[in-house]
């Protein structure tokens, strides 16, 4: 298998990016798609592209495969320039959301479909088993698609994907037609057998916590847009903006304005110390907090906003407690997570004060969404 | 929830229905067994059959009938294959046009193409010259008539089963690197077999059942449909004729049985979410399935134009001067000008009885919770007349209502049992049609106007049948269409007082009055293709005020 040749040149990955894609747009009827979209996507990795519904993220999948042609723009593919190459040629693997199994063939012959057809009987039927065993469905290979569940059928889509052996596999959210203890299973069983293949993967999602839990790398995207390229734990400690911040995790935003250098001063008057960068005196910002940042207020605590809040319910997430409260004289509704044992003795209506540690306060410019 | 009808309890309208079938259809079906099986005394016998299988020109029928039926299915499937390809997977101009050229053979009787055939290549035909000596007299001539009958349910058909496809197994065929006559045979083929095989049981159906064809053109090519007409009409030999009536229900009942066994299995495969396809241009392959589409279509409308060119001339074909002499149709046997307006009475009592019928019978056997065993029974019941053919219908009526024990043997010799022959030879696909429009609208609908305070009448009024009130439409106009162009149901029922179009063309044609006989023929096309205009038209504005108003409707009625 060449997959072997991917798996040793995993290391030299960072060099030069196996896709490449250039100032790639596309437009239905009139309607901006894809706007000058650059993306790299190194060897064996596992990139996700994530946004909204209507972001563009499964026209740049059809793009990058060839079922839709780019206006404008490149993509390399193992340096090579395979923009204008028909979709037969270039050897990539798509798995759709409802599976798209030919529903007249049995499943292995499903996925025997894209196998060259110079093999001989004996290493078809080979390769076929050694799919099968690979997603986990040894024995089924006589068995008609209607006669499998859900998380079934997609790991035959995923293996028909595999067989004629691509060069990157592509899912157009493959979990969204399952229910949701299937989607976990089914997801870590990806993961498992990507590094385990060594393949390049682009995923498509809308499902941001999916995106994090499973790829090295995620692009958020929104209007035809890349708002953010990174590991998931840039994306979610280092939102590049507000939308970013607001649709990867969960977070609460403040209003402020920019009081000089490294400054910054609450509609309250509470002036904060704060970095600013290059933001001029009296712009506006919203502060940025993940509610898991939020503490009560203590002893010991450093330099921070001190909010009082008044809590309007509770929502049990297992290990802790999430708390909405309002901060009164704003009407800025705070969300934030305590430990079970302190969300627990605090009930709707209570008035609390939160600490908000500037440590881990993001600073947005206001009106960027 | 269900709504339920309050002002009756629905067993009895459940039971009157049953009732209604088994007068209509299951005792004079029952009737035209027991003649085949029967002696005058009363006792069990199979000498009729045997009487039948004795005879070699009865035997002969049994398998002209068969070669006639697969002949035809043979040769229709693949053109009405290519056809319906044409219209939905290709990228060709002027679709609707041929869309519409495709099913105009519907508004005709099936005898009417035969006439053509005879026109153009009959021994007075306008070709015969250059046939040598040849004509198309038997089976040539049957055969090509009734291609040109059954062709228009074949591309419906197949013009379902090709719409309904995915255009992700297609992209995914691509990606793998599929040719395109590899998607054809392993994606195309297979996604409209079901469709293929119901198209060539209909077809075959049709065709056997087809009285028209044959005897206008059949010459000595003699097939049950014949044998049926010739033992009952000419020789008064009721027994001989019910045995081939009942020969003749075989394959029809065997048909539906295969059918609906198909059906069941292909709603399993259908997977619920598919994007639709949208063809891409393919020069070679739109140009191909072009000559097929523009050919068939202009075969079609040339045979039209020949029949109303017979009927304005003088003599076809030695003297072609034009006169409008031909239509004076009272001259003729048949009924004259009384046939016409009498066909379209019948035609328009049909459809409005037929779709009456036809929905509140959907509506008890898919909504009503009471008197299951009798809804069980009705909507079985339903599906039968699909598998009698028209003849068969029409003795078996001949020898349930002539009956004088029978009470109800006032209705022979009137236009009522027209009426009654025409709405139980169409049931099933009124039946059917209407089914689906009741089971469209969600029955929760009914549910909160029921909450609301409304009771079951008014929700059935005011809520389902402004919001069926397009399938409705296609109901009453199928039934109208097919009761104006029928022969075989009426041939053996129909009153001396009361002559009827259809009947009158074969009536002219025996008599070698072929220019009337087209002049005839031609009437029935234009009433018929008068009434689907209409009806189109409604469907473009009269529909989007029903379609608009129906919400409306529901808010009244929810109010």
């Amino acid at each position: 298998m060449t997959l072997s040749t991917q798996i040793a040149t995993e290391g030299c990955a960072e060099v030069a990016p196996f896709l490449r894609l250039r100032g790639i747009a596309k437009q239905f009827d009139r309607v901006a798609v894809l706007r000058r979209i650059d993306l790299d996507v190194p060897r064996g990795s596992f990139t996700c592209l994530v946004g909204p519904s209507g972001c563009g993220k499964t026209t740049l999948l059809r793009v990058l495969c060839g079922l839709e042609t780019a206006d404008a723009g490149a993509i390399l593919c193992d340096g090579q320039d395979i923009t204008q190459q028909p979709a037969a040629a270039r050897h990539m693997g798509l798995v759709f959301q409802s599976y798209a199994l030919f529903p007249n063939l049995r499943v292995e012959d499903n996925i025997a479909y894209g196998l060259s057809r110079r093999l001989s009987r004996s290493e078809r039927h080979r390769k076929v088993n050694a799919l099968l065993d690979l997603v986990g469905l040894t024995g089924f290979g006589r068995r008609k698609p209607n006669e499998l569940s859900g998380g079934q059928q997609q790991r035959v889509a995923i293996a028909r994907a595999l067989a004629p052996e691509p060069s990157v596999l592509l899912l157009d959210e493959p979990l969204s037609a399952l229910d949701a203890q299937l989607r976990l299973q089914l997801r870590g069983e990806l993961q498992t057998l990507q590094k385990r293949l060594g393949i390049t993967v682009v995923m498509v999602t809308h499902d941001q916590a999916e995106a994090l839990a499973i790829a090295d790398r995620i692009a958020v995207m929104q209007s035809g847009w890349i708002e953010q390229l990174g590991t998931p734990f840039e994306l979610y400690c280092h939102p590049a903006n507000r939308f970013v911040a607001g649709f990867v995790g969960r977070m609460n935003f403040l209003p402020a304005t920019v009081a000089g250098v490294g400054a910054v001063v609450l509609p309250s008057g509470t002036a904060l110390a704060l970095d600013t960068a290059s933001l001029p005196k009296g712009t506006a910002v919203e502060l940025g907090i993940r509610p898991e940042n939020i503490a009560l207020t203590g002893p010991g605590a450093g330099a921070g906003i001190i909010l009082p809040l008044r809590i309007l319910g509770r929502e049990f997430l297992g290990a802790s407690m999430r708390l909405d409260g309002v901060h009164e004289e704003s009407g800025t509704a705070i969300a934030l997570d305590l430990p079970l044992h302190r969300g627990m003795a605090l009930q709707a209506q209570t008035h609390i004060e939160a600490f908000l540690p500037a440590a881990h306060l993001h600073l947005f410019a206001a009106g960027t969404l | 929830m269900i709504a339920r009808l309050n002002i009756l309890p629905t067993t009895v309208i459940a039971l009157l229905f049953c009732l209604l079938a088994a007068i209509a259809l299951a005792f004079p079906v029952g009737v035209l067994f027991l003649h085949s099986v029967l002696t005058p005394d009363g006792s069990l016998t199979i000498a009729h059959y045997a009487a039948y299988a004795a005879t070699p020109g009865l035997l002969r029928a049994l398998s002209n009938t068969a070669i006639l039926g697969s002949g035809v299915v043979l040769v229709v499937l693949p053109l009405a294959f290519i056809f319906a390809y044409g219209l939905e997977r290709t990228v060709l101009p002027g679709k609707g046009m041929l869309a519409a050229a495709a099913s105009l053979p519907l508004l005709v009787p099936s005898l009417l193409p035969a006439l053509v055939l005879i026109y153009l290549f009959g021994r007075q035909g306008l070709f015969a010259p250059f046939l040598g000596g040849r004509t198309v007299y038997g089976l040539p001539g049957v055969l090509l008539a009734d291609v040109i009958a059954a062709l228009p349910h074949a591309v419906i058909i197949l013009r379902t089963a090709l719409r309904a496809a995915d255009a992700r197994l297609y992209e995914q065929a691509t990606l793998l690197g599929a040719s395109g006559w590899r998607k054809f045979f392993t994606i195309t083929l297979p996604g409209a077999r079901h469709g293929l095989v119901s198209a060539a049981l209909v077809v075959f159906a049709i065709t056997i059942t087809d009285i028209g064809a044959p005897k206008v053109i059949g010459d000595n090519f003699d097939v049950l449909a014949i044998v049926i007409y010739k033992q009952v009409l000419g020789q008064q030999n009721f027994e001989l004729g019910a045995v081939a009536a009942i020969l003749l229900m075989i394959p029809s009942l065997l048909a539906i049985v295969i059918e609906r066994a198909a059906a069941k299995r292909h709603a399993a495969v259908m997977s619920a979410k598919t994007r639709p396809l949208r063809p891409q241009p393919s020069p070679m392959r739109d140009r191909l399935a072009g000559i097929v589409c523009y050919g068939t279509a202009a075969a079609i409308v040339l045979m039209l134009v020949v029949c109303q060119l017979v009927a304005l001339v003088r003599l076809w074909p030695y003297d072609l001067s034009l006169t409008w002499t031909n239509y004076a149709l009272d001259r003729y046997d048949g009924g004259g000008w009384a046939a016409v307006g009498n066909s379209a009475l019948l035609a328009s009592m049909t459809a409005i009885c037929g779709t009456g019928f036809a929905f509140a019978g959907a509506y008890v056997s898919e909504r009503c919770k009471a008197g299951a065993f009798f809804r069980g029974l009705f909507s079985r019941l339903a599906l039968l007349p699909a598998a009698v053919p028209g003849l068969a219908l029409g003795l078996a009526y001949v020898l349930f209502f002539d009956d004088p024990a029978n009470p109800l043997r006032g209705l022979y010799g009137t236009v009522a049992i027209l009426l009654i022959a025409n709405v139980t030879h169409y049931y099933t696909v009124a039946h059917l049609s209407a089914v689906g429009a009741v089971k469209a609208i969600d029955s929760e609908l009914e549910a909160a106007a029921q909450m609301l305070g409304r009771n079951g009448l008014s929700v059935l009024l005011r809520v389902v049948v402004p919001m069926s009130a397009p399938v409705l439409l296609e109901i009453a106009l199928y039934l109208f269409v097919n009761a104006m162009t029928t022969v075989s149901v009426v041939m053996f029922l129909y009153p001396p007082g009361f002559k009827l179009a259809s009947i009158a063309v074969l009536a002219m044609d025996d008599a070698g009055d072929l220019a009337a006989a087209a002049a005839m023929g031609m009437m029935i096309f234009y009433v018929n293709l008068a009434v689907r205009l209409a009806g189109q038209w409604f469907f473009a504005h009269g529909h989007r005020v029903v379609g608009n108003r129906a919400p409306t409707f529901l808010v009244e009625a929810v109010s």
